[in-house]
């Protein structure tokens, strides 16, 4: 602090000429402030750590490790021994015969780790670790295409619903209420048996999945955007603006867009975590990515048609859990950290 | 570190000296916190009033607020004192920190970032004797003795704080709109003061003191001791403010701006019930306003303030005959007077009221000041006396001193 | 006040229309061959879904005729039935639809409502500390745990509390709801079928806690700044009177809002959970009936839900009224 009171005062500028003493003032920019507030908080720094620690396994993972493919099966099977006696009558002499007979083990599953599978293999011989890295690029790719477009349909249908009012609004409010009365996951239960029927291809369903559950979800985005431009409209700069004769489009994007933006960047951020957490649930039952393809709910799916693999073989769906809970935290604490730093009303 | 900032705008600051601040903020506000929440005896906030006739003596008091962009130094050494029975107005610019003061007094600075630094704020209360242990000492009749003694508010913890709040020193806020509770009745809130205060209340009488204070202030109680807040108008909802305040019978009444979110034709109401209930207590009251016609008419003594310090003091009629400080003067001058001549024009202070970052060391209202000399860019100027009850901090009289 | 509810409830049902509407029309969109071979599997299971009750249900909901007019005379029809409470006939359990319904709430009522209960009791005064020691480490130990809870999937975080409790301890039962080994008759029963509950609601509480919390924190949060509190500090109350008292009724009344709009999620059931714990809940019999082909199941349970949440909507404004003397219902 000593160090800031006997600073020099600057030599005037146009603008401190009209405030003399502000030149001894130094502000933090406004970017500075978002930042500094962002990593002030350990927890969004724990939360972006995770986020580009899980970017980097599940895009650059797959190249570093590449001597396993996402479907390649380990078909290095080992060969057994069985060895059993046989005992056999005949005329009244009992023979007892000993056999041993060789059996290959096509697929090497299950497998503990190993420097050929770190994390082991899994139930039909695919490695474990892989599948992981894959898994982690559904996941990351379905929850950005539909934050994405759930932003793109919420901005544009709230937007047009604020902003024109009247019965376009009205429509727009009642289809809100209505999908917003839609029950989530049973719906997307129905749409997966739908897509089941159609025969779709087992690569493709997901992002149809996605397409739907983004077009069910963007009634909260739209409510958001639709009632700060409500707010936003009453204020003193926007009828600053309309006096100035601003066009329609001019007051939109130079008033309204940088007053939703912060909130919309946080709600998307936290909205990729609950998205992870909707194509695990869809994956785990089986309805979202469908093998021979990965997910980390796919890969925890096996337990509950082995529930004796629960504790014979954790690393067989413990690994793919943690990833999702990393998944989830990570983006929950950086939208947490971001909504803080966004705050203009924080205090501190 | 100079040269760090300027590669990028020198009006920013540096990310290398944003942590310093946050460094030094949290030390700061770590230790004043622990300062405000410590347990301690009476006797170390009890103290002697410098002058006996003194209601409230604040004594170079500093506020501070801990900020990211640095420390605010709202309030900078503020010193005045409030006479029993008087009316002390504090005017200034808004962000002067005349309500920063009001609040210290009160204790309600907004932690961890707002913190009392130090000085002192003594206070004449009166209070319940009590003995070693605690107990309520009384007298043949079971009646508690009243007996007076000095509180250093600046030094007292939270935790007694209770003492001083709403039995000693009331508060009228200057938003009636929201500070009353949306979810409680007026007679709930009301009924309460009487609660917290007397001890062995009953419903009953509650009820009475409540009616009682209504009456006092122009409402017919009926009407209003089931409402709910939000059913009354912003006068209203002042007039209980006001009745709340009054309900526990305190020595000191602080008004800050209560009429600066009302009307006009109900400031005047507001003001002619002040007026009204200046005669009528036995107390003091503190009026903190930026408008100079409401202390001409109500106060005894005038504060003038500019950002965070006391520029003048005196009566209000040396204050309004003869203002010293160029800044009282020019004050007085950007007051509208109804004149014939239209060619008078309505005179303004040029500039604006510092940031209180990083403030100069020199007087803080040397560059809006026309009367400026040599020495103002020197040491800030001491409070000169100029009558027995009239200071001003100016250079412009340090040849009187 | 009663005009106002006439209109929402005017409202409520055509949004109800709108969802049965969208629900219909997803139905309509598996080929009729699919369900007929959905069938023939469930009959070759040991199933025996009569070919009248099949033939019921193609007349209810018009299948087979895709045309416009087709579709359109489908729906009527299936509303008209739905106005008479006829939900047609599960294939699975081959009685009527709502009767399936309502056997199987029990259960799943009896989870809900045991975990909300705890899930209130815990959430909100966490929530409230952690506010009224904003930035201490209070603040940070319940805001992590809360994030926790927020991330964990419910079907991964309940198989690890039943490895943990069930498997590894011991301490509870692992799945289902009845022993048994033993018979059990009247209190025993309850009280066994009780214990079965414990995991599966310990699962539902702490995944549900944290929006709870954040939501409390959040609210007080608001309230302790606002200048009511500081007039209640100024009378001399003491901060616990200031907290417990003026800031509390504040804080209560969006969470009490949104305790009316819980309310259908108590009738509705935890597919995952129930899924996971293999308790006979409503949710793991609508999974089970979506994985058999169930259609008359599956479009019951969803208007169902609908209704549930069209309800929650309604009850959640309705209790703004009642809450909040500012509310006036018009």
């Amino acid at each position: 602090m000593e160090e800031l009171k006997n600073q020099e005062p600057l030599e005037n500028t146009p603008e401190a000429a009209d405030e003399p003493l502000d030149k001894n003032i130094k502000l933090m920019s406004p970017t500075r402030m978002v930042v500094r507030r962002f990593f002030r908080s350990k927890l969004s720094i724990i939360g972006l750590i995770m986020v580009i620690g899980l970017f980097l396994f599940s895009f650059v993972g797959p190249i570093v490790y590449n001597e396993w493919g996402e479907t390649e099966l380990d078909t290095s099977g080992t060969v057994e021994y069985v060895t059993r006696d046989i005992t056999v009558f005949e005329n009244g002499v009992e023979y007892t015969i000993r056999q041993t007979v060789e059996t290959a083990k096509r697929d090497n599953f299950l497998a503990g780790p190993s420097a050929d599978h770190p994390l082991g293999t899994d139930q039909q011989g695919y490695d474990v670790l892989v599948r992981l890295m894959y898994g982690g690029r559904i996941s990351l790719i379905f929850s950005f295409l539909a934050v994405i477009l759930v932003t793109l349909l919420g901005v544009v249908l709230g937007g047009i619903s604020g902003y024109f009012g009247g019965w376009v609004d009205t429509v727009i409010m009642r289809l809100c209420d209505v999908l917003m009365c839609l029950p989530g996951v049973p719906i997307l239960l129905i749409i997966s048996t739908i897509l089941d029927s159609s025969g779709i291809d087992a690569q493709y369903r997901i992002y149809v999945l996605m397409i739907c559950l983004s077009i069910i979800s963007w009634p909260g985005t739209a409510r958001l955007v639709r009632g700060q431009i409500l707010s936003l409209r009453e204020q003193e700069y926007m009828v600053a603006a309309e006096a100035m004769g601003y066009s329609t489009g001019r007051k939109i994007f130079k008033h309204l867009v940088p007053n939703v933006m912060p909130q919309l960047i946080v709600q998307m951020t936290l909205s990729l975590g609950s998205m992870i957490l909707y194509e695990a649930t869809l994956s785990y039952l089986n309805l979202g990515v469908k093998p021979p393809f990965a997910a980390w709910g796919t890969m925890i799916n096996v337990i509950s048609q082995r529930p004796d693999y629960i504790s014979a073989y954790p690393l067989v769906w413990i690994p793919a859990g943690i990833c999702i809970v990393i998944a989830v935290l990570g983006f929950n604490f950086v939208g947490d950290g971001l909504r803080d730093a966004l705050d203009p009303k924080a205090r501190r | 570190m100079s040269q760090e900032t300027k590669k990028t705008n020198k009006n920013y600051l540096s990310g290398k000296e944003v942590r310093a601040i946050a460094k030094a903020n949290a030390a700061e506000m770590k230790r004043l916190e622990a300062y405000k929440n410590r347990k301690c005896e009476e006797k170390e906030f009890l103290t002697k009033m410098r002058d006996p006739n003194n209601l409230l003596e604040i004594d170079d008091l500093h506020t501070f607020f801990f900020t990211e962009q640095g420390v605010v130094k709202a309030v900078n050494g503020v010193s005045y004192n409030v006479p029993k029975n008087a009316v002390v107005g504090v005017v200034g610019e808004s962000g002067c920190g005349k309500s920063v003061t009001s609040m210290s007094v009160m204790r309600l600075i907004q932690g961890p970032t707002g913190q009392i630094v130090s000085g002192h704020i003594r206070f004449a209360a009166k209070d319940t004797a009590k003995d070693k242990k605690g107990k309520v000492i009384r007298d043949e009749n079971g009646e508690p003795i009243i007996e007076e003694k000095v509180y250093d508010i600046a030094k007292m913890p939270m935790r007694e704080i209770h003492r001083i709040r709403g039995k000693q020193v009331a508060m009228i806020f200057q938003e009636p709109m929201t500070s009353l509770n949306p979810v409680f009745t007026i007679g709930q809130q009301l009924d309460e003061v009487t609660f917290i205060h007397v001890e062995g209340a009953t419903k009953e009488m509650a009820k009475e003191k409540t009616f009682d204070m209504l009456r006092l202030v122009g409402i017919i109680p009926e009407n209003v001791y089931d409402a709910f807040p939000h059913e009354l108008s912003g006068g209203m909802r002042q007039r209980v403010m006001i009745a709340m305040a009054l309900a526990a019978e305190p020595r000191l009444i602080i008004a800050d701006e209560p009429t600066t979110a009302l009307d006009v034709t109900i400031q005047a109401q507001i003001l002619d019930l002040l007026q009204d209930i200046k005669r009528k207590i036995d107390g003091s009251i503190l009026l903190i306003t930026h408008d100079l016609g409401v202390i001409a008419e109500m106060a005894d003594y005038v504060v003038v303030m500019y950002a965070g310090k006391v520029i003048e003091k005196g009566t209000v009629y040396e204050i309004f005959k003869d203002p010293r400080h160029p800044y009282t003067i020019g004050l007085q001058k950007s007051k509208p007077t109804m004149t014939l001549d239209d060619s008078v024009e309505l005179y303004n202070i040029p500039g604006n009221v510092p940031n209180p970052i990083n403030m100069p060391d020199h007087c803080y209202f040397k560059e809006r000041c026309a009367k400026c000399t040599a020495k103002c860019s020197g040491e800030y100027p001491g409070m000169i006396q100029v009558s027995p009850t009239h200071f001003v901090a100016c250079h412009l009289y340090d040849e009187e001193k | 006040m009663l005009k106002y509810i006439l209109k929402r409830i005017l409202q409520s049902i055509l949004i109800l229309i709108g969802v049965s509407m969208i629900i219909y029309f997803l139905i309509r969109l598996m080929p009729v061959d699919f369900i007929q071979s959905k069938i023939d599997a469930m009959n070759q299971g040991g199933a025996t879904v009569s070919q009248e009750t099949v033939d019921n249900m193609y007349a209810m909901y018009g299948l087979g005729d895709n045309s416009f007019g087709g579709i359109l005379k489908g729906y009527f029809s299936w509303l008209g039935a739905l106005f008479q409470f006829d939900l047609g006939t599960s294939f699975v359990h081959a009685t009527p639809v709502a009767d399936v319904i309502v056997e199987h709430m029990g259960v799943s009522f009896a989870v809900a409502l045991i975990a909300t209960i705890f899930e209130f009791m815990i959430a909100i005064p966490l929530g409230i500390t952690a506010a009224t020691h904003q930035y201490s480490l209070r603040d940070y130990v319940v805001t992590i745990l809360v994030m926790v809870g927020i991330s964990l999937p419910s079907f991964f975080f309940g198989q690890i509390l039943k490895d943990l409790l069930a498997m590894k301890l011991g301490w509870f039962p692992s799945s289902g709801l009845i022993d048994a080994t033993t018979v059990k008759e009247g209190f025993a029963k309850t009280l066994d079928q009780l214990w079965h509950m414990v995991i599966p609601i310990l699962t539902i509480v702490i995944l549900s806690i944290g929006p709870r919390m954040r939501m409390t924190r959040t609210n007080m949060l608001e309230v302790m700044n606002s200048d009511y509190i500081r007039t209640a500090r100024a009378k001399g109350l003491k901060e616990k009177t200031v907290i417990n008292k003026h800031a509390f009724r504040n804080t209560m009344i969006p969470l009490v809002t949104s305790m009316a709009g819980l309310l259908p999620s108590l009738f509705s059931g935890a597919i995952i959970t129930e899924q996971v714990f293999g308790l006979p809940g409503i949710g793991n019999v609508a999974l089970d009936a979506m994985n058999r082909g169930d259609i008359p199941f599956i479009m019951g349970y969803n208007m169902f839900l609908a209704l549930l949440s069209v309800l929650g909507v309604l009850l959640a404004d309705l209790m703004y009224g009642i809450v909040d003397p500012r509310v006036k219902l018009e």
